[in-house]
């Protein structure tokens, strides 16, 4: 069973994940309570290399990719407005930090909180944003994330 | 973190909440700092400060009778009370009250869409319905309505249209508490108000005709503090057949009165959507010579750069909804009229295509648009991408600087007002050195609003995040409302730290206005629960909290 530093040591794990290409990340977290999840959708951000990489080695172990560039239109209005309104996910990803305000500011409303936010230096190769964070983020429903505090 | 109400002790708020939970159930209560969270504004110039306003707790209400039961619970322990629907408003104020220790009322669980009709072009839902779960619905029932949305589009109608909120279609639709028809109000004593033919209780017509019998109260409930709107209506634009959009683009600064001029005319005939005004000169403001005259409103120098560059000074982008043909004939027709009282002008075709646009033709990159983000809000399609817009350089070169305010002043809707207004900023800004923004000659104005310009003049004027960078930008955005006013520039919307400074630039007749409100709100709500202090407006039993933000 994973304990709240185990869970913790997963999420810098991930963060490591981003920067190195780990693929043996096992996404699938038990909370102290003896609850588990499992991660339901990853956001990879395509305007990140470092986010597409992520997703190709979650992708590799079933985790579902959401795609984006920055702007969330889309994949809110035909995916996650509606699965979150069925039930809150478990989700993480790797993006720019525009990306994740949003994703963050909209959890609270469907029972879910971000519980792990991470930045993530940028290497020399990358695509970057000026100006724009990358980070890696776990978000969870509200009553996984009371059992981990 | 955890704060109480004024003037009540630990003991009478734990009997309150016990009281809530026995209404909404123990789930629906949210106390812990965690939950807390979500309803502050971060983007807030007193965030984390000592006088930061955040609410005692929140509850989250299903039924318009457990806002009843939350109003009278309320009015027994004296806890002021905030309500918001999705709470988004950032830039002003997000979901914060005018109180610290209010207990936020949210109606997040109230989001039914409860009737949407397109043959009659209305729809009727609660606050927790935000315009992109009212935009799935029509969607996924094929329904061939459009909702005007704003953008970001995740709040809700009913939050946009009581805050005055606007958007990008049609005229009629773009100013949402104009487009509204009918509320259900719980007030201040619990009961439950309905205006326009909903006080009928046996009418078909309470999203159709909004005035009722006498006299209108629909206004007081428009960034106001008279009660909960637990039910709102809003007129709806039928689906066009057929979108076109065109570019105008004119040589000369003073063409810009007479393109103004024709955007009027056409726009009030019903012609054309939201009008896009734009500087056709920004690119030569890296050039000092240039940069010196814009500055200095040298309109002889600029007009003579802008010719050896080729470049317009102005522009506008029309928008044409209707069948291929109308709309073809109300392009054709703009195009006579600006070339009748315009010489020089030059036109662009956009584009024109059937509707509903397909998702490759919104996410379409080439001119005019460049984002899907125009494109997305003339066709009533909500969107997020503001945020991504938001936060990039250049747009904000204090990207991601989590402190911004919305400051947006009515300007007359001609071009010689806006002329004066561009001076009238730009001497103010650089008496105040107002950091991060530089009115200039370019400044334009936008046409969100039918019949008023808004001319943004302080949109984000912290140098940093420090409480010290914060306070003193809150100190400059003060002084700015007070040079604005003495020139007649009043703001239509602001955070709660700024209200009691709006509210007094509105101050004909010794601020008759806000001592009315004042005197009903005394009336209407003796105990003075419901949002004290919201657009200056403040109960006898807050009345010392006036201004109490300015202390700092």
């Amino acid at each position: 069973m994973t304990n709240r530093r185990q869970f913790i040591k997963c999420g810098l794990s991930f963060t490591a994940l981003s920067l190195t290409g780990l693929s043996s990340l096992n996404m699938a977290v038990a909370t102290p309570e003896g609850h588990s999840f499992e991660l339901e959708s990853f956001v990879s951000d395509l305007r990140y290399e470092e986010s597409v990489a992520t997703a190709a080695s979650l992708k590799a172990q079933g985790v579902p990719i959401a795609e984006i560039s920055g702007d969330l239109t889309d994949l809110w209005i035909k995916q996650y407005s509606r699965q979150w309104k069925q039930k809150p996910m478990s989700l993480a990803g790797v993006t720019g930090k525009d990306a994740l305000f949003v994703l963050e500011t909209l959890a609270p409303d469907y029972g879910m909180r971000l519980i792990y936010r991470a930045e993530i230096p940028q290497n020399e190769t990358s695509s970057t944003q000026e100006g724009v964070e990358l980070i890696s983020w776990i978000i969870v429903p509200r009553q996984i994330a009371e059992e981990l505090s | 973190m955890a704060v109480l109400p004024p003037n009540v002790s630990q003991q009478q708020f734990d009997a309150a909440i016990e009281r809530l939970k026995s209404v909404v159930g123990d789930e629906w209560v949210f106390t812990s700092d965690a939950d807390i969270h979500a309803y502050r504004d971060h983007f807030s110039y007193i965030k984390d400060q000592p006088n930061e306003l955040i609410p005692c707790a929140a509850v989250g209400p299903d039924s318009v009778e457990q806002v009843q039961a939350i109003v009278r619970i309320a009015n027994e322990f004296k806890i002021p009370l905030y309500s918001i629907s999705t709470g988004k408003n950032f830039a002003y104020g997000g979901p914060s009250p005018n109180v610290r220790g209010s207990l936020t009322v949210d109606l997040k669980r109230m989001d039914r869409v409860l009737e949407v009709d397109d043959k009659r072009n209305f729809a009727l839902v609660e606050p927790g319905v935000s315009y992109i779960d009212l935009y799935n619905y029509i969607q996924e029932r094929g329904l061939k309505v459009w909702v005007d949305t704003p953008d970001p589009g995740w709040g809700s109608p009913i939050g946009n249209a009581l805050d005055h909120g606007i958007g990008y279609t049609l005229g009629p639709y773009r100013d949402h508490f104009s487009a509204h028809c009918g509320m259900e109000v719980v007030l201040p004593d619990g009961e439950i108000l309905r205006t326009g033919m909903g006080a009928m209780p046996t009418s078909d017509s309470w999203q159709e005709y909004k005035h009722g019998f006498g006299p209108d109260p629909a206004g007081l409930f428009g960034q106001g503090n008279f009660g909960i709107v637990t039910k709102m209506g809003f007129r709806l634009m039928p689906q066009p057949e057929h979108w076109r959009n065109g570019l105008v683009t004119v040589p000369r600064r003073q063409d810009f009165i007479a393109m103004v001029d024709t955007v009027n005319y056409l726009t009030d005939l019903g012609m054309i959507g939201e009008p896009w005004y734009s500087g056709g000169l920004q690119a030569l403001m890296n050039n000092t010579e240039f940069a010196e005259a814009a500055n200095d409103f040298n309109e002889e120098e600029m007009d003579r750069q802008a010719l050896a560059a080729g470049l317009p000074s102005w522009r506008v982008e029309l928008q044409f909804y209707g069948s291929e043909g109308t709309t073809l004939a109300n392009w054709e027709y703009a195009k006579e009229l600006m070339a009748r009282n315009i010489p020089g002008v030059q036109f662009t075709d956009g584009e024109s295509l059937p509707v509903p646009l397909t998702d490759e033709q919104i996410q379409k990159s080439s001119t005019p648009y460049e984002s899907a983000m125009r494109r997305n809000i003339t066709q009533g399609r909500p969107g997020l991408g503001i945020w991504y817009m938001t936060g990039r350089t250049d747009f904000n070169p204090n990207a991601w600087n989590e402190t911004h305010i919305g400051l947006f002043s009515l300007v007359g809707r001609g071009g010689e007002a806006v002329f004066q207004a561009q001076r009238d900023f730009a001497d103010i800004s650089r008496r105040l050195d107002m950091p991060g923004f530089f009115p200039n000659s370019l400044a334009v104005p936008v046409n969100w609003y039918q019949n008023s310009f808004l001319m943004g003049n302080g949109f984000g004027a912290a140098k940093g995040n420090s409480p010290q960078q914060k306070k003193d930008a809150t100190r400059l955005l003060r002084r700015l409302l007070e040079e604005n006013a003495k020139l007649g520039y009043g703001d239509y919307r602001a955070p709660p730290i700024l209200q009691d400074d709006v509210a007094d630039q509105y101050s004909f007749n010794n601020n008759i206005l806000r001592r009315f409100n004042e005197k009903l709100k005394n009336a209407i709500d003796p105990n003075g629960i419901i949002s004290p202090g919201r657009a200056g407006i403040w109960p006898e039993a807050y009345a010392d909290l006036r201004g109490a933000l300015r202390e700092d």
